[in-house]
């Protein structure tokens, strides 16, 4: 039966929630249809028709509420209650933030898994964008950035140490660049120096680089004091660093002083008295040329050699394009270029040719051949931004997968909610706003975060990153548009989900275990495992080829063993005085000398010439001129004939030791007694050594000669007892001060030498470690979460399976196997992945571990175990929990 | 039935223009604009009172409740001085409008071609 007064009423209602209708708006609405449904009645309509034909007239669906919407604020303002608005506005914001904020504290454990997850997950992606961007920044602070080049020499076919790409060009190349190539504006030519600075009482050896006059017309570095065109005009000329102007002049005036400069070359020193003609500010930590003093190549005699030749590469030229030529034609140009200038009458049919290098390509792209410092790799600036942007995702899914998994918590608070009248809108907002409010946190906590761990960050990774507040306001608006997707993706779900329930089942709990939403938060924990388990493997693997590395038997003894370079050459004609004192002391074991360090011996020689050589065949072998007591000190294996003697004179005029990897590409059965021409001498082979690592792990074992020449060693090799170590570095330096007291103590370990060849390497191990630990803690946060809120769902359950005499371990399964499921598939995603990665990366190591399925296993394990531990505490509290109480309430 | 757009567009004259009879509430004003164009004005409830209620706040209109003798209270809507004005300027630019089509249409238009 239809009853007018009960339709008006029910229509009144309908628009009394909306703050736009006012009672007195809705009195005149309803007078309004009550007049004109007595008009209708009165033509002979039913009141049911009447009523329905007035609410057609009433206009389209929710017209009526836009139109008033239009005038409300107009009304709002002529009345002077805008201001009563918006307090409400506010008093209803603030009730949104009370609620959420008792929402966080009520829910301690959630929010803290919650924030701290996601923190964690950001901070990952923050530190690592910032380490990816500062790698990219490198060299781009040069004005003429984009058209700098870096000329490289490739020489297709004579590979050197498995690169046939070369940093280092002829000294004459800069110099017909600028005559001959118009596109060229302007071109310099430069090397590293290491030399010996003094200005009064401050002595130091520094780091720094010879150049040619147009250095800085070349690179943007800024001159601070001094005249850019004019000053490494003059051969006498120094232009310092900021920092080593205050190092040596302190509050003086530095510009037009006095510096004497050391150099050590291999006929002696060269000091040189230098005026400052300029300071400039320090290099930017981002700058592949680091150095903390210019000088011009003139300033000495001694890097007078080679200066017209164009047979030998010694130095680095760069050129800068004039603005808007291709570098197309000018590679083309620079590619004929090595056809007109080839000196080397030893190499008629030179293949060689030039290349121009991008500079901002040169610390992330390049890999040659004497490369100025250690470069970036590109490969692993991809590898970190994918591990930056898994960590993110792992950390949001978790973020998405609670917040979902929480909101069915909340069913009763929605469905009173609607009952009272609150609208979708304010549902969804205060939903989003509690997702929001709590990302927002996370990014905050994050960024406090990164603050604190950059110093620590930057020790790692070996780079100097900086967050500017200022600078950076891009990528703080990045993070904060991440946090706002990541806030807005959590709250969506409950927000728009929830609020289209209806509260009468919402209260009842009718609603909220619908079994799709599982299925979607299942497949977002498999996707988070999976990826834990490919980094946990790949971590892993990274782990034990590092340890391979640093460990494996390479046939010499590194250990425990002190470098000292030798700049005065004096010490040469007292080497065995020196080595006398030197064995005094308990802690020294052996003292001996060599040319280039056992680790990394790169000299290469080529011979044709050997007892049986074959006609038109060439050798080449890696060398290194040692002193007597090498081969024992480093223990290394002698396998035929014997080691270099002092008691049989003719060794150091034509005795060799070559290795057993020499001796088969020689062609020898057995070598011993062999003639071989090499190094200028006419040798024979007294002996051969075992195959020995002298080079990277990432190269083949490679043809080795030693040679006995006493007087082209420029090293000392000290080994010492692995205790007490520091005095015994002092009681080195007393022993050589005292023979060369004019020059300052310098040494290094072997060791360190031999691992900062794996720095990067090394770099990349401890990072992924840490990376993959913060994933994986990440990881379990977010099952724990799932764990608590799935043994909370099931308390009565569980409640009534006990009471029915289900043991503890029953329960502990019946917890546990749907997470276990999950790990497990997440296991089989993973490993393949781990797999393909890891091996690619092992393939650029010539020596390195194979990947056996127990690493597969064990790893597999391991993440198995981490998830069950992480799981079954929930299980282990609900299954210890006392059946009454979980059964008690309702 | 006249347009959408002509109708919207003759709301705010009709309304002053009824207004400027004497004193009327919303119902009697859409019955009255129904009335006088024989049914070819349609107004929605929806679209009238807002435009009330933004002419009052714009000063042209004033309303006031008045109770019934049976039944409940009513809002009654009258002319201010401005309303007044307003009327006067609408009337012009409609005139102005309606003579301009007159010219073009002829002294005598018929409603369709011959």
């Amino acid at each position: 039966m239809f009853h007018l007064d009960t339709a008006l009423a029910a229509w009144r209602r309908s628009l009394s929630t909306n703050r736009t209708f006012s009672n007195d708006d809705l009195d005149e609405l309803e007078q309004h249809l009550r007049d004109q449904i007595a008009a209708l009645v009165k033509n002979g309509q039913s009141e049911k028709a009447a009523f329905e034909q007035a609410m057609a007239t009433m206009g389209e669906y929710g017209a009526v509420e836009r139109e008033y919407e239009k005038v409300y604020w107009e009304k709002l303002w002529r009345r002077g209650m805008l201001q009563n608005e918006l307090s409400w506005k506010l008093s209803m914001f603030k009730n949104y933030l009370t609620v959420a904020l008792r929402n966080l504290r009520k829910q301690k454990g959630y929010s803290f898994i919650n924030i701290a997850g996601l923190a964690l997950g950001l901070t990952c992606f923050i530190l690592i964008g910032l380490f990816i961007r500062f790698e990219w920044s490198y060299d781009r602070f040069h004005a003429k950035a984009d058209r700098i080049y870096r000329i490289e020499k490739i020489n297709p076919g004579h590979t050197y140490l498995e690169r046939d790409h070369f940093a280092i060009t002829p000294a004459p190349l800069a110099a017909v660049l600028m005559e001959e190539f118009p596109e060229v504006e302007h071109a310099v030519y430069l090397d590293k120096v290491n030399a010996g600075l003094a200005y009064k009482d401050n002595q130091f050896y520094e780091d720094g680089l010879l150049a040619t006059a147009h250095f800085f017309e070349v690179f943007g570095f800024h001159l601070l004091h001094g005249d850019s065109h004019t000053a490494l005009m003059e051969p006498n000329a120094i232009v310092l660093t900021e920092s080593l102007t205050q190092k040596y002049f302190g509050e003086e005036t530095a510009l037009g002083k006095a510096i004497t400069v050391t150099y050590f070359g291999p006929h002696g020193p060269d000091a040189l008295e230098m005026t400052v003609t300029g300071i400039i500010e320090d290099v930017p930590p981002n700058s592949h040329l680091v150095f903390d003093y210019i000088t011009p190549f003139a300033s000495s005699a001694m890097f007078q050699r080679n200066r017209d030749s164009w047979g030998t590469s010694t130095s680095y030229t760069y050129a800068t394009l004039q603005a808007g030529q291709p570098v197309s034609a000018f590679a083309n140009k620079l590619a004929a270029l090595s056809q007109t200038y080839n000196d080397d009458e030893d190499n008629p049919d030179d293949q060689s040719y030039y290349y121009p290098q991008v500079l901002t390509h040169i610390h992330l792209r390049s890999n040659a051949n004497f490369e100025f410092g250690v470069n970036g790799n590109i490969t692993y600036v991809y590898l970190f931004g994918a591990i930056a942007v898994l960590i993110l995702l792992i950390a949001s899914i978790n973020y998405v997968n609670l917040a979902t998994a929480r909101s069915t918590t909340r069913l009763m608070e929605v469905g009173v909610r609607k009952v009272m009248g609150a609208h979708r809108l304010q549902l969804v907002s205060q939903f989003m706003g509690e997702a929001l409010l709590s990302s927002m946190a996370a990014l905050l906590l994050a960024l406090g975060l990164v603050v604190l761990l950059l110093p620590t960050f930057n020790a790692l990774t070996a780079r100097a990153i900086t967050l500017d507040w200022a600078q950076d306001g891009p990528f703080l608006a990045l993070l904060a548009l991440i946090g706002f997707v990541i806030g807005t993706l959590a709250g969506s779900y409950p927000a728009l989900v929830m609020s289209a329930f209806q509260p009468v089942r919402m209260m009842k709990k009718q609603v909220g275990h619908a079994q799709g939403k599982t299925t979607l938060r299942n497949v977002l924990v498999v996707a988070q495992f999976s990826v834990t388990i490919a980094l946990f493997i790949g971590a892993v693997v990274i782990q034990r080829q590092l340890h391979y590395i640093q460990n494996a038997s390479s046939g010499i003894d590194r250990d425990h063993v002190v470098a000292l370079p030798i700049k005065d050459e004096s010490l040469l004609e007292r080497y065995d005085a020196i080595k006398n004192a030197l064995q005094q002391h308990p802690a020294i074991l052996g003292v001996t000398a060599s040319e280039t360090d056992p680790t990394m011996i790169d000299m290469r020689a080529t011979t044709s010439d050997w007892e049986g050589a074959p006609e038109g065949q060439q050798a080449s072998a890696y060398f290194t001129p040692i002193h007597y007591g090498f081969v024992d000190m480093f223990g290394i294996e002698v396998v035929e004939g014997r080691d270099f003697s002092e008691a049989i004179t003719t060794d150091a005029t034509e005795g060799i030791l070559i290795n057993e990897t020499l001796k088969r590409q020689l062609g020898w059965d057995t070598a011993i007694g062999k003639r071989l021409n090499f190094y200028g001498r006419d040798t024979h082979v007294i002996g051969v050594v075992q195959d020995f690592t002298f080079q990277s792990f990432r190269q083949e074992l490679a043809p080795l000669a030693l040679l006995l020449a006493p007087e082209d060693v420029v090293r000392i090799l000290i080994k010492v007892r692995p205790s007490n170590t520091p005095q015994t570095i002092n009681f080195i330096e007393d022993a050589l001060t005292s023979f060369s007291p004019d020059f300052p103590f310098e040494y290094y370990f072997l060791d360190d030498a031999y691992n900062s060849m794996y720095q990067t390497e090394l770099r990349l191990g401890s990072l992924f470690n840490t990376f993959t630990l913060l994933a994986l803690i990440i990881a379990c946060l977010g099952l724990f979460g799932l764990a608590t809120l799935a043994a909370s769902q099931r308390t009565k359950e569980i409640g009534v399976r006990k009471v029915l005499g289900a043991t503890l371990t029953d329960v502990l399964v019946l917890l546990s196997k749907d997470f276990v499921r999950l790990v497990g598939i997440a296991l089989v995603l993973g490993m393949p992945i781990a797999y393909f990665v890891m091996r690619t990366w092992l393939d650029a190591f010539a020596y390195h571990i194979s990947l056996s399925w127990g690493t597969f296993v064990a790893a597999g394990i391991a993440a198995l175990t981490i998830a069950l531990l992480t799981v079954s505490y929930q299980a282990l509290k609900a299954a210890l929990a006392d059946p009454v109480k979980s059964l008690r309430y309702e | 039935m006249i347009s959408k757009a002509l109708v919207a567009a003759s709301l705010k004259p009709f309304i002053l223009s009824i207004l400027a009879d004497g004193e009327s509430y919303g119902y009697e004003i859409i019955q009255r604009v129904h009335d006088l164009t024989g049914g070819q004005v349609q107004w929605t409830t929806g679209t009238l009172y807002p435009l009330l209620h933004s002419l009052e706040n714009k000063n042209l209109l004033e309303s006031f409740w008045r109770e019934a003798d049976a039944g409940p209270r009513r809002k009654y809507y009258r002319l201010t001085a401005k309303g007044y004005k307003a009327l006067a300027t609408e009337k012009q630019q409609w005139l102005s409008i309606h003579e301009a089509l007159l010219k073009l249409w002829g002294p005598s238009p018929t409603l369709s071609p011959a």
